[in-house]
């Protein structure tokens, strides 16, 4: 039974992975390079600018990631006791939206021309829209953190709710009379009870937003690019010597995703005996 | 020491419920005695438990050695809450379990361990410290339930079915175990069951609740002995109704003219006799009566009667070999013949 869906993920996954670190080494029978070699990597791996897009993709997932998981968390134990369809409904709204249309909206939103900055300067706190901060196409990127956070945040409440409901009411209960004050069943009963289901939650959107690019391609500086928008480039040059530098960087996303994945599963299994 | 429990007409009806869970209720428990709320499953009695540990939001008033309680939180009342599951905090180990009230109020860590130590040994579970809750039987996970709340050396003990998820041997040596520990801690205790037999074992008292009310709270005899009316005694297993005009000392029935011990006004009147009060032979208020079942107990032997149109149900020896069809000389002594409403 499950040989034709391990037949499947292996192809896909694995012969996209082994394609990938194929032409990441130059081998690329199709243009009838066949010569294994280390240009790539050694060129991608001496570039202080790669250095610099995994500093800024890093710094985005991570930031993007924390921000979101506070807030869902926030939102979940708000919303945990309620049967209200309007916040449910609200909720899922982001999570149909596509990626690019939320960078659209947020663009309208709060770049220099956007709505925001008008409000703002008619309601005169500034002198004109131009001297609102550039919050897209910034060094700090947050345009593409604000559409990452508006789009995973109801992702992760989601999950996280469906982990809280899972829990029962008793559960704090018990505690409560045992003398636990409210913050304290939270942060002793609670968290660590739902603490591993919302660490895999959290670490599926920083994954997601460590290696996609039409966010960071449409909102942020073109120097330095993320990772993933640096290899977009370099996939889509004309020059298909190219080709082996963006495997090679397409490579060090799913690397540094991987790694990740094996230390969260350490530190589940380790605290949250899971 | 356990303090005086005063419930003083509670009510507590759920959010968008019809009825309430709990109506009216009003009882006391003295220092240090055990017993039992009674009742048919939905009655109110795992809410009545809630709303004396503050869980719910009730009206009424719950009152501990005189003070109210209306506005202390749960964790404020020292009143600690064994529930019908065991509820262990399955992210922690036993020994963490039975900790954490002791580190919720802060207690100095050097003085946590022996207690922790002390309470496991008391439910007999000294070597399961490190294991995790899943790790344990459901018999185990409500002994470490109990240790965690013993620990805590509670005003009030609030268990809720604490035999329920038990096998019958088991069941009774749990039982020891909780009137040993209740007796030597003096912990004033409320205990839940829908078992007759077990709030009769142990209970001082027994409070019996119908549909979220207190219909009697009493001692244990007198709800065999002296049932006020036919629910409650049919709850305690009383079979037999025998139903007649009361004039004269003498209660005129289908059957005939019983005697009763009992001081009863004249008039239209039921009197009730449990199965085991039915004995073979003559005396007063003997009647031959025609053997239609037997059934064997265990215990004893089962037989269903019938005396003319009337129907009574005997327990008897299991020496006692009658089969059906045959007649006998069956006596209703005039003492085990109470009247009820
Ligand atoms: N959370 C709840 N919301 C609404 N109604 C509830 C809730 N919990 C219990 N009830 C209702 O309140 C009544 C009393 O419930 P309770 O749990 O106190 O019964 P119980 O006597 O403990 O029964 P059991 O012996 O089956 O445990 C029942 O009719 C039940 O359906
Ligand atoms: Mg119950």
């Amino acid at each position: 039974m499950l040989a034709p869906a391990l037949v499947v993920i292996g192809g896909l996954f694995g012969g996209g992975l082994a394609d990938a670190l194929a032409q990441s080494f130059g081998w690329f029978p199709a243009l009838g390079m066949h010569d294994l070699e280390l240009d790539a990597w050694r060129a991608v791996l001496r570039d202080p600018a790669i250095l610099h897009s995994l500093l800024l993709t890093l710094y985005v997932a991570a930031t993007t990631t924390a921000i979101s998981t506070i807030l869902a968390v926030a939102l979940a134990l708000a919303l945990r006791g309620s049967s209200a369809r309007l916040p449910m409904a609200i909720l899922h709204l982001p999570i149909t939206i596509p990626y690019l249309l939320a960078a659209v909206g947020i663009t309208l939103l709060v770049s220099q021309s956007g709505l925001l900055a008008r409000v703002i300067a008619n309601l005169g706190f500034i002198d004109e829209p131009r001297d609102f901060p550039p919050l897209v196409y910034d060094p700090y990127a947050i345009g593409i953190i604000l559409t990452y956070v508006w789009k995973e945040t109801p992702f992760i409440t989601l999950i996280t709710l469906a982990l809280l409901r899972g829990a029962p009411e008793e559960l704090e209960q018990v505690a409560r009379t045992l003398g636990a004050t409210r913050r304290q069943c939270l942060r002793h009963v609670i968290l660590p009870r739902i603490m591993s289901g919302l660490l895999a939650a959290a670490f599926v959107a920083f994954a997601f937003t460590f290696g996609a690019f039409e966010v960071p391609l449409l909102l942020g500086e073109t120097s330095p690019p993320t990772l993933p928008v640096l290899a977009w480039y370099e996939y889509q040059s004309l020059d298909l010597a190219d080709r082996p530098t963006a495997m090679a960087v397409a490579l060090i996303i799913a690397i540094v995703t991987g790694v990740l994945a094996v230390v969260l599963l350490r530190l589940s299994r380790r605290f949250f005996n899971v | 020491m356990g303090a005086r429990l005063e419930l003083d007409r509670l009510s507590y009806r759920y959010p968008g419920a019809d009825d309430c869970a709990v109506a009216d209720l009003s009882l006391a428990v003295e220092p240090g005695e055990i017993i039992a709320l009674l009742g048919p499953s939905g009655c109110g009695k795992t809410t009545t438990l809630k709303l004396i540990a503050g869980l719910l939001e009730s009206e009424g008033d719950v009152r501990l050695d005189g003070r109210s309680l209306r506005s202390v939180p749960p964790e404020r009342r020292h009143i600690a809450m064994v529930f019908q599951k065991g509820l262990l905090f399955e992210h922690m180990d036993v020994e963490a379990n039975v900790g954490f009230g002791l580190r919720m109020r802060r207690t100095l860590k050097s003085q946590i361990a022996p207690r922790v130590h002390r309470a496991l040994d008391q439910v007999q579970m000294s070597d399961f410290a490190r294991r995790r809750p899943l790790e344990l039987s459901g018999g185990e996970q409500q002994r470490v339930a109990l240790a965690r709340a013993l620990v805590t050396e509670p005003r009030v003990l609030l268990l809720d079915e604490p035999l329920s998820a038990l096998d019958a041997s088991l069941r009774d040596d749990m039982r020891e175990l909780l009137l040993h520990l209740q007796r030597d801690g003096g912990h004033t205790t409320v205990f839940v069951t829908h078992d007759q037999q077990e709030a009769v074992r142990l209970g001082d008292r027994i409070g019996l609740m119908f549909a979220g009310r207190l219909s009697m709270y009493d001692e244990p005899e007198a709800f065999f002995e002296r049932p006020p009316t036919r629910k409650i005694a049919e709850f305690f297993g009383a079979t037999n109704f025998l139903e007649g005009e009361y004039a004269d000392g003498v209660l005129r029935t289908a059957i005939g003219e019983l005697k009763l011990a009992a001081r009863v006004t004249p008039g239209r009147r039921t009197v009730v006799i449990r199965p085991e009060s039915i004995r073979l032979g003559n005396g007063d208020n003997a009647f031959s009566a025609r053997v239609l079942e037997c059934r064997y107990l265990g215990t004893g032997m089962q037989y269903r009667f019938a005396i003319g149109s009337q129907t009574v149900v005997a327990r008897l020896p299991a020496d006692v070999t009658l089969t059906a069809g045959e007649t006998v000389a069956l006596q209703l002594p005039p003492a085990a013949l109470w009247p009820i409403d």
